[in-house]
């Protein structure tokens, strides 16, 4: 099904590049992205001066943060993008449902949707999708060699340590009052499979408030944050307050691996670097890191 | 042409399932425990991994949603007798709604950089309750006296203006905010430890004890207030404690386990159908009704949906509406004296 939507959806990019390509050599001036990750890309590909606008996931390079956000996750301000008279608007599937993409389209933006699933393989067509739109193929082929480079390394360290048990991971998403869970089926897991730890509820799609005494039942070795929503949270301390975390073995241990969502999540152009980092910190002498930074 | 239960057996039987219920809620639990082995666990203090989950998860959770119960319950029953509506419940005198609007407020605003922790959120729905039941007062007070239906429709008022409110943040916020606002709208118990169930305890414990003995002088009040007054009982007075007790109880509840809705509402009107609506036995009943229903709905909580979550607001309205609807429509008749 997966693999369905995915070639459905490289099918539409490159539907909608050919056609760009057909037409007297289509290259964007002015970009809106609408995506963390697509925006990173374009930056990492030297494209981040065409970028005008961005929606508010996107926050690295510290350049992209200071490019006007358009859209605030739930709400996007048809308008206000086409005031700024793009020639593309370009982002992630999930970003581009609504009916906004209808009148973008109407008012003859072209919108370019990319595929949403996470894996090395997306997050490279991805690239590739994006470089060819800008006319940037080279580029492309340098950051993927050096993603290739990273995750070679990354197989490397998995054989060194395969005889050891992969550490269990819980992953939380932390926001005042409510911690959730994120699924098997999130961004966060697969980075967290890439980087060599075990999911620790298998069986558990989506988005759902976690029960504390499931926690302790889960019996997870590290638990797994982004930082934004610890430091929103008042930090370790009170992550470990929290009923039912502290009682894990990863609680007893304070085992707590923080990390910037768009480097975790994003699986864009540093996807090979975050699944290394993510393994030092699994697997490394350096499991108890309260705090880290991207 | 009543075809009613009798009070005092009602009243024993919801007695005597309580004990029942906080077992079988104790044996209930995502990290799964024997139950026959919990009386030794306890007893003997064997440590590991199972006696610190049911003591300091699974144990402080029963407590407070037994007390939660009780609190919504209780204060609901002395709000309706005392409005003489069927309709009224601790939303109408703002206590919910403003704890909801300052909930939703730290969410939104003060969320993203506190260092509170923990406490921020209860203490500010808590102080959002009790600001708006204060205000709601003051507002309603006519030349030293507070006339019911003017308290009813400030109410009802300063309802809509916080919901205004809760709107606008709803609006101002981001995904994960929103997210917030909502998940504590619906309640839930998921985050008790015994440092809160003992916080929960200081607003609780005076409201309910406020409440508790009013069956008698609610009754009289039924009657309106010039009759209650002619009857010997001070109706402001009455009043005021009815208020305030309801604030505090209301306040310490919706602070602890966010906005439960239902429980305050329609455990009064299942014991009113099922006896009727003497509030001698109305309000020790509804008491030990409301932590019933909020137990098992908190159970199930915890249980239907592991390793997550279901909101227990939920479960209280999936629980307690179709039981509600049955009685409703086997007692048509009696429902208009209720």
């Amino acid at each position: 099904m997966k693999k369905l939507r995915m070639a459905v959806c490289t099918a539409i990019v490159l539907m909608a590049i050919g056609s760009a390509a057909n037409a007297e050599e289509f290259s964007p001036k002015r970009i809106v992205s609408l995506d963390g990750g697509t925006t990173e890309t374009l930056f990492a590909l030297g494209a981040g001066g065409l970028v005008v606008a961005r929606d508010e996931g996107s926050t690295y390079p510290p350049e992209a943060a200071k490019l006007p956000a358009i859209s605030t996750g739930h709400q996007l301000n048809v308008e206000a993008i086409l005031a700024l008279k793009p020639d593309v608007v370009v982002g992630r599937n999930r970003s581009m449902s609504g009916p906004g993409m209808h009148i973008l389209e109407q008012a003859h933006v072209r919108v370019v949707r990319l595929p949403d699933d996470p894996g090395i393989e997306v997050a490279q067509l991805r690239i590739k999708n994006l470089a060819s739109l800008i006319g940037k193929e080279e580029d492309a082929k340098k950051i993927i060699e050096s993603m290739q480079t990273d995750l070679d390394r990354l197989e490397e360290k998995k054989k060194a340590v395969s005889g050891e048990a992969a550490p269990r991971v819980l992953i939380v998403y932390l926001r005042p009052g409510v911690v959730m869970m994120m699924g098997e089926d999130s961004n966060a897991a697969a980075m967290t499979r890439l980087a060599g730890g075990r999911f620790a509820v298998p069986g558990m799609k989506g988005y759902k408030e976690l029960n504390a005494e499931a926690a302790v039942a889960a019996q997870p070795d590290v638990i797994l944050c982004y930082t934004e929503g610890l430091e929103a949270t008042g930090g370790a301390d009170a992550l470990w307050n929290r009923p039912g975390l502290a009682e894990t073995p990863a609680g007893r241990a304070r085992c707590l691996i923080a990390m910037d969502d768009l480097l975790l999540a994003g699986f864009g152009p540093r996807t090979g670097d975050a699944a290394l980092q993510l393994f030092d910190r699994l697997h490394g002498q350096g499991t108890t890191v309260a705090k880290a930074h991207p | 042409m009543t075809r009613t239960v009798p009070y005092k057996l009602v009243f024993l039987i919801l007695l005597a399932a309580l004990p029942i219920a906080l077992c079988v809620a104790a044996g209930m639990g995502a990290y799964s425990i024997a139950p026959f082995r919990i009386p030794a666990i306890l007893w003997d203090r064997i440590e590991g991994e199972g006696y610190r989950v049911l003591l300091y998860i699974r144990l402080p959770r029963i407590f407070l949603a037994t007390l939660v119960g009780t609190a919504l319950a209780l204060s609901g029953a002395a709000l309706q007798s005392m409005f003489r509506n069927p309709l009224a419940d601790s939303g109408l005198i703002g206590v919910s709604s403003g704890a909801a609007l300052a909930a939703s407020a730290w969410i939104a605003l003060a969320g993203a950089d506190s260092r509170i922790g923990l406490w921020g959120l209860p203490t500010a729905a808590f102080a959002g309750g009790l600001a708006t039941v204060w205000l709601v007062w003051r507002m309603a007070r006519t030349n030293g006296a507070t006339p019911t239906a003017t308290l009813l429709l400030t109410g009802i008022a300063l309802n809509a203006i916080a919901g205004a409110g809760i709107g606008l943040l709803i609006y101002c916020s981001d995904e994960e905010e929103l997210r917030g606002i909502t998940f504590w709208q619906l309640g839930g118990l998921n985050g008790t430890t015994w440092p809160l169930v003992w916080a929960a305890l200081i607003p609780l414990v005076p409201g309910l004890v406020l409440l508790a003995p009013l069956g008698r002088a609610l009754n009289a009040l039924a009657l309106g207030d010039r009759e209650a007054y002619h009857l010997g009982v001070h109706v402001a007075a009455i009043q005021r404690r009815i208020v305030l007790g309801s604030a505090l109880a209301v306040g310490g509840a919706v602070a602890a386990a966010g906005g439960v809705g239902f429980v305050g509402l329609v455990v009064p009107h299942m014991f009113r159908l099922l006896c009727g609506a003497d509030n001698r036995w109305l309000l020790p009943s509804t008491a030990v009704g409301g932590a019933l229903l909020l137990l098992g709905a908190d159970t199930a909580s915890r249980t239907l949906a592991q390793p997550a979550e279901l909101p227990v607001g939920i479960l209280t309205a999936l629980a307690g509406g179709p039981f509600f609807l049955w009685l409703l429509l086997r007692h048509k008749r009696e429902a208009f004296h209720a």
